[in-house]
């Protein structure tokens, strides 16, 4: 039981892993941005799972009904806005990916630096 | 009068929840990509509609029903379209049926990923989109020209891709 | 209980996902198990009680991230021709960085647990004084638009800068369309008009679709939603429309200088509302200044701000789809 209490963070240490090794790994930048949400992805998990209680709700205060217990709304906040801007950043990455596409050809890291070192 | 409701919507809840399986075994099962569609509308069309019509007899006379009728709409529209879609996209781009597998020699390379090893995956991912190319041709001339763009355009272009990739 | 087993369900699902996304060597493909992905991870979100994030995560994630992506390959390459050498670095670091968090993770407290540190410091005051000082049932609400107001007019900057930054990197090319003829354009122009189901059904969702982000949007102080979620979800309602009638088409509905417009607008309209309340007497932000009853301007406020950041939102998924898809038919 108290090792299924840690299974959030298990998993959250896995998805690290396997969005930092995607990163590192794959030279095709595409593939490193999808990496990179699967990242992100992890660091919201980690911290929506910090806002779990027992026996809560989400926190929605209803009237007349007494003695809730309501999730933490605080890791709420900062993931809700934190998924939008990491749309828009992620945005902006394919954008610079397009013109990369368009300058080079490629969006392969390594061919691209091999065409660097040529000129 | 309740307990009534209650195994009414038990039964509904239990079929919906066996055709759902019954879809993932399908997709499983099937040997093909239409055949895994036609076992995975299973899920969509009856799974989904007795799952929610057992909700529904669990919500009472409330909003609850109503949003529930709306979201069983809303999937009674996109999941066949969406069905549709992927079919006629899988069709114009030639994925082998049962039928031509039979006739033709052809397996069905139909899978989305080769079977791979973690440790050999490299090497085996730069072989891989070989035999879909073979079949996609295959197709292409055992199929009579579609008059949509899509049918037009696409599949030329990704062979062409695929020729220059290959030269070099 | 059967709450955990659906969790340690989806938990597990979420790590085979995202191992089938690294492994797979066909972009289309990991774009496609990445919206998966986003799905589940609004599924498990939900059961984690953050019904907001999880509406959030599965416009976002599943939906507009997805066609961004797509819009993204169509224009740069299908395959993923990493070579084969030099795996073991990233393996090594990657092992590592796991290794040590999940060493970490024995200290910290367990899921649910209501003696961990996050649920005993700021927490309780905002969910206690909530209802005094606001009077929104969403707590969620009340937290994003006015206690932590500051925090969220930076994060509507950020999004609008990025905005801008993809609009610097690809707008404003035109489409050459006076070398090609009419009915040439119209046969390049990515829409599905030859697909009569899809576009049919698509169209009719749209006004649905777009219903349901206004409801999302005005309804946010008393169930999950917000100025975030409903941005999000119009603009999904029109990148739909664009999809099925072609980019052109969906221009035509939103123009582009209309995004635009709408994107610096609803920043303003934010920084507006903290300015009004400075004249009025208050801090930068202070709602309760806005009005004679200190609540009923926090209603206001939060009102405001909420269709301001919808604005930008809206304005700026939109806008960056519209740079991608117009960037396709050069």
């Amino acid at each position: 039981m108290e090792v299924l209490g840690l299974y959030n963070y298990f998993v959250f240490a896995v998805l690290l892993m396997v969005g930092l090794y995607c990163i590192l790994a794959r030279t095709n930048i595409i593939k490193s941005l999808i990496g990179l949400t699967i990242f992100q992805a992890a660091v919201f998990l980690l911290y929506i799972s910090m806002d779990k209680i027992d026996g809560g709700t989400a926190p929605i205060i209803l009237e007349g009904v007494e003695d809730q217990v309501f999730a933490n709304p605080l890791p709420q906040v900062l993931i809700l806005t934190a998924i939008v801007v990491g749309i828009s950043t992620t945005a902006l990455a394919l954008a610079v990916t397009v013109r990369i596409k368009e300058a080079y050809g490629t969006i392969e890291e390594d061919k691209i630096q091999e065409m660097d070192r040529e000129t | 009068m309740d307990l009534l409701l209650d195994i009414a919507s038990a039964v509904l809840l239990l079929t919906g929840g066996f055709l759902v399986f019954v879809g993932g075994v399908g997709v499983m099962r099937m040997p093909e990509f239409f055949t895994r569609m036609h076992a995975a509308s299973v899920t969509d069309t009856g799974g989904a509609a007795l799952i929610l019509a057992g909700l529904m007899l669990q919500g009472g006379l409330t909003l609850v029903p109503l949003k529930l009728a709306a979201i069983f709409l809303f999937l009674f529209l996109t999941s066949p379209t969406a069905s549709y879609a992927l079919a006629n996209a899988a069709l114009l781009s030639g994925v082998a049926t049962a039928c031509r597998n039979q006739t033709g020699k052809q397996l069905p390379e139909d899978r989305m990923d080769p079977p791979s090893a973690p440790n050999s995956e490299n090497s085996l991912a730069a072989e891989a989109p070989a035999p879909k190319t073979v079949a996609r041709k295959s197709a292409k001339k055992a199929a009579p020209k579609r008059p949509t763009k899509k049918a037009a355009k696409k599949p030329a272009k990704k062979s062409a891709k695929k020729a220059a990739r290959k030269k070099s | 209980m059967i709450t955990i087993v659906f969790s340690l369900f989806l938990l597990t699902m979420l790590v085979i996902v995202a191992v089938a996304i690294l492994r797979t060597d066909n972009l289309f493909t990991a774009v496609m198990l990445s919206g998966i992905f986003s799905l589940i991870m609004a599924a498990n979100f939900f059961i984690l009680d953050a019904a907001d994030v999880a509406l959030t995560e599965a416009v976002i994630g599943a939906g507009i991230s997805t066609v961004l992506f797509l819009s993204a390959l169509a224009l740069t390459a299908e395959y993923d021709r990493s070579p084969p050498v030099g795996t073991w670095v990233p393996l090594l670091t990657s092992s590592a960085l796991g290794g040590v968090i999940i060493f970490a993770t024995f200290q910290a407290p367990r899921l649910g647990d209501p003696n961990a540190i996050v649920h005993k410091h700021v927490a309780p005051w905002y969910l206690e004084r909530t209802p005094e000082l606001i009077d929104v049932p969403n707590v969620v609400t009340a937290v994003l638009a006015s206690f932590r107001g500051y925090d969220t007019l930076g994060e509507v900057f950020v999004v609008f800068i990025a905005c801008i930054g993809v609009m610097s990197l690809l707008g404003r090319v035109r489409p050459r369309r006076d070398s090609i003829e009419e009915g040439e354009f119209e046969k390049r122009s990515d829409n599905l008009r030859h697909h009569l189901i899809p576009r049919v059904v698509g169209k009719m969702l749209v006004p649905f679709i777009v219903l349901f982000g206004l409801y999302v949007q005005f309804h946010g102080d008393f169930g999950p939603g917000g100025g975030f979620q409903a941005g999000a979800l119009i603009a999904a309602g029109v990148i739909l429309y664009a999809l099925v009638e072609g980019g052109p088409r969906g221009r035509e509905l939103v123009p582009e200088w209309f995004s635009s417009m709408l994107v610096a607008l609803g920043a303003l309209t934010y920084t507006a509302v903290g300015v009004v309340s400075m004249m009025r007497g208050g801090r930068f932000l202070d709602y309760s200044a806005l009005s004679h009853d200190p609540i009923h301007g926090q209603h206001m406020g939060i009102l405001i701000i909420e269709a301001g950041v919808g604005m930008t939102v809206a304005g700026v998924m939109i806008t960056i789809f519209h740079a991608f898809s117009r960037r396709g038919i050069r």
